[in-house]
């Protein structure tokens, strides 16, 4: 097993996004779909997953509807919508550039002289 | 854009189903952990107290998604007054005829209703007030112009109704008119009424300086007298009783009596009349119903108030007034 890294806050909003530009989801399969992508190696806590979920579906990134599933039971699926395929890009594209210069920056060495 | 609307309407009343959509969403997402962790290999019980566990504070959980399901509705309302007022600065002039129209609309409703309701709604504040009848003649069906409105009565018609209905314990006229106002080198347009002599007794107006109008009054040659509201002698009499200037009929200056007109006496009648709009006139003077000698004149534009005897249903008034 791995060894597990708590997410980077701010960070869950970023990977659901992601999870479900794959495809629309539920609440448990985000979850899940985040442990595949990233190869288990982060550790989310549940229960911050659903304020996340329901944060970025208020702020119109992800349309969420209640379907009836197997056993009749009532699911929840998740999908993006325009505004989150925009937004998912754009945060891909500050977390590279901010990734990059982390790296850059802790890989520095002093200058030869 | 509706349905935003409705949503909006909805949001604070749907606490109850949202906070069920958020216990059937962790139901589920336990649920399927826990069939998970089984599948894993865990025996039932350890798979769902271990669901538990990864998953933290059920409640607590619970609670931040309703916190941020709660705002919701805040930050649609807050989205939709930004998109709301960027539109209606941006057509600044659609917006201005909006709002204007809303005003006027708004503004005419409420005029239209204060009347209504002084006129209708009220109970008028005459003593028998559920006795008193409006009597009016009105034009046939089809008059041009308009179809059974209020006419013009002539006086012998109201004499007769006084005389042949039973139905009414008094009859009494009431005819809207001008008089002149001379005081202090000025001459004021006043709008007043005409009345019969009955017509304070009819409607339980007392007058508290004075007296009201006699039949005497109403004989040729008899002194003119002018009885004036309260708030009128209040305001424009300086509450004087000894006041003895008073209006002067209209048009009436080249006439002989006019100098005893000008001094015509006053009465002042009680505030408690109460009198609805349509009988506030500020003066009012003796009126007589012409009989005899005007027979043939033309319909007199008087408007008649009746009480019904207390026997009286207003169905049999009616039919024997026109009968």
């Amino acid at each position: 097993v791995p060894e597990r890294v708590t997410v980077v806050p701010g960070t869950l909003d970023l990977l659901i996004l992601r999870a479900v530009s794959l495809g629309e989801l539920h609440g448990y399969a985000i979850l899940t779909r985040i442990e595949q992508i990233t190869n288990g190696a982060l550790q989310i806590e549940q229960g911050a997953l659903y304020p996340a979920l329901y944060r970025l579906e208020q702020r119109k990134f992800l349309a969420g509807e209640w379907r009836t599933g197997e056993n009749n039971r009532r699911v929840k699926v998740y999908s993006l919508t325009r505004a989150g395929r925009r937004q998912l890009a754009d945060e891909t594209d500050s977390w590279t550039a901010f990734v990059r210069a982390m790296s850059a920056a802790l890989r520095a060495r002093p200058a030869e002289g | 854009m509706l349905g935003r609307f409705m949503a909006l309407v909805r949001a604070p009343f749907r606490r109850g189903a949202l906070d069920r959509e958020i216990d059937d969403e962790f139901a589920l997402h336990l649920e399927l952990r826990a069939a998970d962790l089984e599948r894993q290999g865990l025996p039932r019980a350890e798979a769902v107290r271990r669901a538990r566990m990864e998953f933290g504070n059920v409640t607590r959980a619970a609670e931040r998604a309703r916190a941020v399901r709660r705002t919701e509705w805040i930050d649609r309302l807050s989205q939709d007054v930004r998109y709301a007022a960027r539109g209606m600065r941006r057509h600044s002039t659609f917006s201005a005829v909006a709002v204007l129209s809303l005003a006027f609309g708004i503004g005419a409703a409420t005029s239209v209703f204060s009347v209504i309701d002084a006129l209708d709604f009220r109970p008028l504040q005459f003593h028998h007030a559920d006795r008193l009848v409006w009597l009016a003649e009105v034009t046939p069906p089809g008059y041009e112009g308009c179809s059974r409105c209020d006419w013009f009565t002539a006086p012998p018609t109201m004499v007769d109704w006084k005389k042949q209905a039973g139905s009414f314990v008094d009859v009494a006229a009431v005819r809207s008119d001008e008089f002149v106002w001379q005081h202090d080198a000025v001459s004021e347009a006043l709008t007043a009424q005409r009345v019969t002599p009955g017509f304070f007794a009819l409607l339980g107006s007392r007058t508290i300086f004075g007296r009201g109008f006699a039949a005497s009054d109403t004989a040729a040659g008899a002194e003119p007298v002018v009885v004036v509201s309260y708030e009128f002698w209040q305001a424009r009499l300086h509450a004087d009783p000894g006041r003895r200037r008073a209006p002067r009929r209209a048009g009436r200056t080249a006439r002989r009596d006019d100098h005893r007109r000008a001094a015509a006496r006053c009465s002042i009648r009680a505030r408690d009349a109460g009198l609805a709009p349509a009988f506030s006139g500020r003066a009012s003077t003796p009126h007589r119903a012409r009989i005899g000698r005007d027979r043939a004149a033309a319909p007199d534009g008087d408007a008649r108030i009746g009480e019904r005897g207390a026997g009286d249903d207003l169905e049999a008034a009616r039919q024997r007034v026109s009968g």
